[in-house]
């Protein structure tokens, strides 16, 4: 091998080398201590340059609103879908002298940034940028304030906050009562309460919602309105419209309600080869397989190989009313299974999201499934496909097709079920979903958004 | 008992301080042992979560950074063990010897190289910096800069690898300087 020590280099840290370059690489830096201190220079520098791209890139992705022009786009606010929580903090003081609050919960799976926050430390004034998720955040106030991404914030100190967009609510003990809340449209003071807030990034008006207490809100046009328990405003530029008030226009006569459901232990995985069942599978997984029959030890064209998998998940929807759901959304979280080889699978694979039957067939357990007593994916329907990367096994899905509303619409049994099936055949490597005993990310939801008339 | 005792002052305001302080080290300390960026993501955030809850073992601040290369060289190793069974990666005594070697760079060496590398790159024009960060951000980024310029992505891959030498030596010559 006629490479250089620093092609060598470059190749490994760029992720180029072959097997041999690294054993190459290794023999001599086995033999050569100026090269291994070569070697961890490079890593310092490889370091130190992509904290810096991501740096750049995240302040590059943000909008540049100016402080007087806040988005605001405030929507009501079910409950949030608790998919995996990732805040980045864009500009914090190295001097972390002043902290204005505490992180109470914000799942670790899928940081992206040099600068991660970790659910229990205490953070001061800064930009925050919620990419997806749900992060709570704790005022030394007392003030807590529970954040859904997308959603961008600046925390000025416990008693204000400058949303810039996302969505949010509020709770405002007696404690933290004054606590403000900047928009673009204007400031919300807090008398005591619960409210709820969404900004649309770029969004051109706000919807603001109070679940109990009292609220004060400040148009930027100078206008003050006060709103209490179960009230809601519209704002814009213009002007500011409350329930109440005899000229509300078109947008408050629809209401919108956000439902998240999660499966409730209603999920399994299921396995070809029963034997496997035991070894194979974890409850911390939906894991899901398709591998390809010419390519398995085993394997049988036109069959399912020993190693291949399926995952199952059902909602309990019998409390709800399907005639009013106007949109629905299922999020799942792909996670790494830490099983087979991401190298040798296709760059992508697709999925199917399949509807089971409205019948006795979908009254399978949830443990000890085997996949002959399975439902048939040619028994089911399917409502939504997507792609997930062998190169970004962390991601989420999320998936909301006219399909997959018409499925929900038509339930009769109260209960919906779905299969998650990979169409794409591979090797070796087994993808995973989060179930809802997942140590990281959440498991799936399917969140409805519910319409009603006032 | 002796955990009470040996219990730091240190508060949780402080972790977070420290932790942003010196989590580029320990992530060129994790990049030294570990193949990818993946995998150095997986093992700082797992290593931080430990050094949180074993706050308390920490005497002061100046241990901090040998205390966290000691947590990341266990979650190294434990990275590595598995990772063994999949693929090609550096053998035991490899990286037990860059440990050792990673273990001596103290953060003055760490914050040299960075306000150095930060001054070399500050002598690139904007396109020439934008390249050099491209490889640590989306996979395409490349070839993206390439369309929008005119350009070929292997040109600019060979332009990438001049800009890596020059800021190389920049480095070297800002550090003798100092």
């Amino acid at each position: 091998m006629n490479k250089t020590n620093q092609e060598l280099l470059d190749g490994y840290f760029q992720g180029r080398a072959s097997d041999e370059e690294v054993a190459e690489l290794e023999q001599r830096m086995l033999d050569d201590a100026d090269l291994r201190q070569q070697y961890l220079q490079e890593a310092m520098c490889e370091t130190d340059l992509r904290s810096l791209a991501l740096r750049e890139e995240n302040v590059v992705s943000m909008p540049q609103v100016p402080r007087k022009k806040r988005s605001a786009l405030i929507l009501l606010m079910g409950a949030a879908a608790a998919v995996i929580a990732v805040m980045t903090i864009i500009s914090l003081n190295d001097s972390r002298a002043e902290t204005v609050g505490r992180i109470l919960s914000s799942e670790l799976a899928g940081w992206q940034s040099d600068q991660p926050t970790i659910a229990g430390a205490e953070f001061g004034p800064g930009t925050y940028l919620l990419q997806r998720g749900v992060a709570t955040l704790g005022f030394h106030s007392g003030a807590e304030m529970v954040l859904e991404g997308p959603a961008r914030i600046e925390v000025v100190s416990e008693m204000q906050v400058i949303f810039d967009y996302g969505n949010a609510s509020f709770h405002v003990p007696e404690s933290a009562v004054g606590f403000q809340v900047d928009t673009r449209y204007g400031n919300i003071v807090d008398h005591g309460t619960r409210f709820s807030l969404s900004l649309g990034e770029g969004g051109d008006e706000a919807r603001l919602a109070v679940n109990e207490g009292e609220v004060a809100i400040h148009h930027s046009g100078g206008e003050v309105k006060h709103l209490f328990t179960n009230e809601t405003a519209l704002i814009d530029g213009k002007q500011l419209r409350s329930s109440e008030d005899p000229t509300a226009e078109g947008g408050l006569e629809t209401r919108e309600a956000i439902v998240a459901l999660g499966t409730g232990g209603r999920e399994t995985s299921i396995i070809y080869y029963d034997q496997y069942r035991k070894n194979r599978l974890s409850p911390e997984f939906l894991m899901v397989k398709h591998q390809d029959p010419n390519r398995a030890k085993h394997g049988d064209p036109g069959q399912p190989t020993p190693v291949d998998r399926r995952a199952l998940i059902a909602f309990d929807v019998s409390g709800i009313d399907l005639e009013k759901i106007a949109e629905a959304r299922l999020i799942l979280n792909a996670v790494p299974t830490g099983l087979g080889m991401v190298t040798v699978m296709p760059k992508v694979s697709e999925f199917g999201l399949y509807g089971l039957p409205d019948d006795e067939r979908e009254q399978w357990p949830n443990s000890g499934l085997r996949w002959v007593n399975a439902p048939k994916l040619e028994d089911s329907t399917r409502l939504a496909t997507f792609p997930v990367s062998r190169a970004e096994q962390r991601a989420v899905v999320i998936l909301d097709t006219p399909e997959l509303l018409a499925f929900l619409k038509a339930d009769q049994s109260g209960e919906v079920g779905f299969m998650i099936h990979c169409v794409t055949p591979g090797a070796t490597l087994v993808h995973g979903f989060a179930s809802s005993q997942h140590r990281e990310a959440a498991g799936p939801v399917l969140e409805l958004v519910m319409r009603e008339r006032n | 008992m002796l955990d009470d005792q040996d219990k730091s002052t240190l508060t949780e305001a402080d972790f977070m301080r420290l932790l942003l302080q010196h989590e580029n080290a320990l992530r060129a300390f994790a990049r030294s042992l570990l193949p990818d960026w993946d995998a150095v993501d997986d093992v700082i955030q797992d290593a931080s979560v430990i050094m949180w809850q074993k706050l308390g073992q920490l005497e002061d601040e100046d241990g901090f950074l040998p205390w966290g290369k000691v947590i990341v060289r266990f979650h190294c190793y434990r990275y590595l063990e598995q990772k063994k069974r999949k693929g090609a990666v550096f053998s035991n005594e490899l990286v037990a010897i860059l440990a050792d070697e990673a273990e001596q760079i103290n953060e003055a060496e760490h914050s040299n190289r960075r306000q150095a590398l930060e001054s070399c790159l500050g002598k690139l024009s904007s396109p020439e910096r934008e390249l050099v960060l491209a490889p640590y951000l989306h996979h395409g980024r490349i070839k993206e800069l390439a369309e929008r310029g005119g350009t070929s992505a292997n040109a600019l891959y060979k332009k990438l690898g001049r800009l890596r030498d020059a800021l190389r030596n920049c480095v070297r010559e800002r550090l003798a300087q100092s």
